[in-house]
Parts: C-alpha cells; structure tokens; sequence
C-alpha cells in the first residue's frame, strides 16, 4: 500500500464526514495591533525632534514678544533658544519612552545562574513557548516541549513562526535564526535554550532507495557531532542524552543509530554559527526557550 | 439560489441547475480539482464532467448536502483523471498530499487482506475531536492547502502543519491496532 492508495481510499470515507467539513467559514482572527520596540523607538525619536523643532521656531518669538522678560530674563538678553527647546523636552520624552519599555513584559525573562534544574523549571514553569500566539505543550514525560524544526536531508517540515515580519519557511538555517519575538534590534541580548538533535542514520526512501547521510558526510556518528560542537568552544553545552530508535517521518523510515539530543544556551550569533557550521549535518533543532536571559553560559558539559 | 433551490431545478430538468450549480460551486470545484490535477485545463474539464454527472444523478438523487454531493463527484473524475506521472512534474498538490499519508503507513510493504481502509479512516476520523477531524478532511479529502485551511480555522500554518503531523502519527498506531499488518 502506498500513500496513493490511502489518499484514493479517503474517497469513501463515510458521506457524513465530508458534508461535516464541507462548508468552512474563514475565521478572521483577530490582531492585537501593538507597536514594536523598534516603532516605538522611531516613534519617540519622531516626537523629539518635531518639538525641537516646533520650540525653535516658537521660543524666539516669544522671547522677542517679551514674555521670559516678565519672568526675569531681559528680552535683549542672548538666549539660546536650542538649548531651552533641546534639554528639557528632551529629558521628558525620554523618561516617558523609558516608562513605556518598562511596560513591556518580562515575564518570560529567567535569570537561571546557570542552574540546570532551576533552567529547566524555569522553562517549564514560565510558559516560555508561546510561539506565534500559543503556548505550546510540555511533554512531560519526555521532559521537553513539542515544538521542533526538523530537516532531514532534503525533505523538511518548518514550523513557521511569523512575528514581527519575520516569517520562517525556508528550513533550519533560516528558523534557527530567529525566534518568535526576537527583532533584529534585540536579538543579540537574548539567549535562548536550545535542542540539538544529532544522529548517525540511514535513509531508507520510500522507494526503498538507501541513503547514507553520515558517510556522506565524513561523520562517524552522533558523537562525532557531538565532539565536533563541544569542541568548537563556541557554544555551552548544557546537558546531553543518548538512545537509538527508528522512526518514519513525511516517507522517510529514518534508521538511526546512537542518537541523542543536546541543550546548549546560545545567543543569536552562536545560533546562527551553529546553523551555519552545522547545516549539513541532517540536525533538527528545537528553540525551547525564546528569552533566557542573563544565564550564565559556563556549564559544565555533561555528556 | 440556495441549495434546495438548486436541487429542485435538477428536478424539473431545468437547464438553470448547472448555471447556479456553478455560479455557487464551480469556484470550489475548480479549485479542488487543480490542486489535485495541477492543470487548469484538465479542472475545467474535471468540473463539466461534475456538472454533467449531476445532471445525470439528479433526479433520481436528492443530496442532502449538495455542495459535499458535488465535491464527491469532482473529487472521483479527478481521482480517475490524474496521471500521476504528469501530476508530479506539474507539482500537483496531491503528490504532497499522498507523500504525507505515506507516514500513517505500518511498513514498508502492506498486506492488502481485504480490510476495508476507508471505514478504518472514517472510525478513526469520528474518533479524532471535531476541529482535527475537519482539518484531516479538508487537508486529504478536499486537498486544500495549508494556508487555505490555516484561514479557515483562523489558526497559524504551523499550528495545522503539527495537527495533521500527529494525527497521522495517530492513524499509523491506529492501523496498526486494527491489525494492519507489514
């Protein structure tokens, strides 16, 4: 039996089942409009300089109309009217924009000092996998969320994470890159936990061709990969487990060998390295975490 | 007109019927079919063939849903159009579609004993919550899109790319449960 064959027998799924879905309205969803940093900041910005400028223009007159002379500045006297209009407006706007960061939440900012059990409940415990609006599930027994980008070899599912004009679909070098709330302008202060899956395997099509990716590759096994990360010294590898399986993914019966998976706390650039040195390596990668902050990246290598 | 409208046309012989029958359903059709023929040509052609079993089936056929009535004939004159040679170099959707629903295959090989897979479909399907079981159906029955069934449920692409990715985990367990064998 092949795919073909069940998409053909779907055709005789019970009738009920087809007039169920057979009229669909399109659900608008809908938008909470909320300015980014970056706007808010042009926002400010744009503020700022039209009430200087709007005080250049005006301040003059006044002091010419002999308004300031009334409270105790002689009308002749030199004053200059940028500095009036640029230092305390400044200061106001200023003030207001930082009360407007302030608001933003924070909610899913962990300070962990590099505790790995703390990491993980923090994790856990702050529902930091809201992704494109929704929490996704902690898989409990299996001690991490569900949420992954996958590539195998050329066949890839992306989960497309769209935020802030980001839109990933383009697979593991690009989704790696960017995570649900991350702007280019705050990327580099954000650390995020990442999964690294690393296997040795064997492609088995589904027309049976066999395939070889780690020869391919020049990579003994996952350890090799493993090795090879760890001794980049680029990243901090948090804690490291291995198993063997089989699995079949979108017609592929993937046979793998040792495989494990890896949590390292990387920064954006570390995440884009990675990516970069990795890509061929047939990883799937999984951003568990978007904003563990101030983390303290020295762990020690557990595997 | 409406549906009843419609049927009561086809009912009277009226000629009318196929002019609203595609005026309020030759958009879908068209569409459906595309997507699983990739050419608009032979769509155009898979939906005056729909039109013209409709004819032929109503009367003595009274659908109660005529739009699903229709959809079912569309989707049999295209399942028996599709050259699967030629679908694959115009990047038909229904390559993608039966690539995906390789994965809720047991094996590699199947043993086809004569089990009856589209009633094993429809019971795991009326087991599955209303919500996943009409994205599993709009996605490998009507074959729409992702993006059109993310629009429909007012939900993300990815959120429908994960549902039906465990739901087709869920049918593989579930043949193999009722015996499906390698």
């Amino acid at each position: 039996m092949t795919g073909k064959d069940l998409y053909k027998a779907m055709q005789n799924v019970d009738e009920s089942l087809i007039t169920e879905s057979a009229d669909i309205k399109v659900t608008k969803k809908k938008v909470k409009w909320q300015l980014t940093e970056r706007q808010r900041d042009n926002l400010a910005t744009a503020a700022i300089v039209l009430l200087v400028v709007g005080l250049v223009a005006i301040v003059p007159v006044i002091v010419k109309s002999g308004d300031l002379g009334a409270s105790g500045i002689n009308a002749t006297t030199s004053v200059d009217a940028t500095d009036v209009a640029v230092e305390n407006p400044t200061e106001d706007i200023t003030k207001t924009e930082e009360t407007e960061t302030e608001k933003v939440p924070t909610d899913n900012i962990i300070d962990t000092k590099g505790d790995r059990e703390l990491l993980a409940n923090a994790v856990v415990a702050s529902g930091s996998m809201v992704i494109d609006g929704r929490l996704y599930e902690y898989d409990k027994a299996k001690e991490r969320f569900v949420i992954s980008v996958y590539k195998y070899g050329g066949n890839s599912l992306t989960l497309d994470f769209s935020v802030g004009g980001f839109a990933i679909s383009s697979g593991v070098k690009d989704a790696i890159a960017y995570n649900a709330i991350v702007t280019e302008k705050n990327a580099d202060d954000m650390y995020y936990l990442v999964e690294i899956e690393a296997y040795d395997y064997n492609h088995t099509y589904a027309n049976n061709t066999q395939y070889n990716r780690v020869d391919r590759l020049g990579s003994k096994d996952a350890k090799d990969v493993y090795e090879r990360i760890k001794n980049s010294g680029k990243y901090s590898v948090v804690w490291c487990e291995s198993g063997n399986h089989s699995y079949t993914y979108d017609g592929y019966i993937l046979n793998f060998g040792p495989e494990g998976f890896m949590y390292g706390i990387l920064n954006y650039e570390q995440m884009k390295s990675l990516a970069k040195d990795f890509d061929d390596y047939g990883f799937a990668y999984s951003l568990l975490s978007k904003t563990v902050k101030n983390v303290n990246t020295n762990f020690s290598t557990l595997y | 007109m409406n549906d009843s409208g419609i049927i009561r046309l086809f009912f009277e012989r009226d000629d009318d019927a196929i002019k609203y029958t595609s005026d309020s359903y030759g958009g879908k059709m068209q569409r459906m079919a595309e997507r699983m023929l990739g050419s608009e040509e032979d769509a155009k052609e898979c939906v005056n063939d729909t039109l013209m079993k409709a004819w032929n089936t109503i009367p003595p056929s009274r659908p109660d849903n005529l739009q699903a009535y229709l959809m079912t004939l569309c989707r049999n004159i295209a399942l028996n159009m599709i050259d699967w040679k030629k679908a694959k170099k115009r990047h038909a959707e229904v390559i993608e579609l039966t690539k995906e629903l390789e994965n809720c295959i047991p094996g590699k090989e199947y043993s086809d004993g004569g089990e009856d897979i589209s009633e094993l479909l429809s019971a795991f399907l009326k087991g599955l919550p209303k919500k996943n079981r009409m994205i599993f159906v709009r996605r490998y029955w009507y074959s729409d899109s992702i993006e059109d069934i993310a629009k429909m449920f007012g939900c993300s692409q990815s959120s429908v790319k994960v549902t039906l990715h465990r739901m087709r985990k869920e049918l593989k367990k579930y043949l193999e449960q009722e015996g499906i064998n390698i």
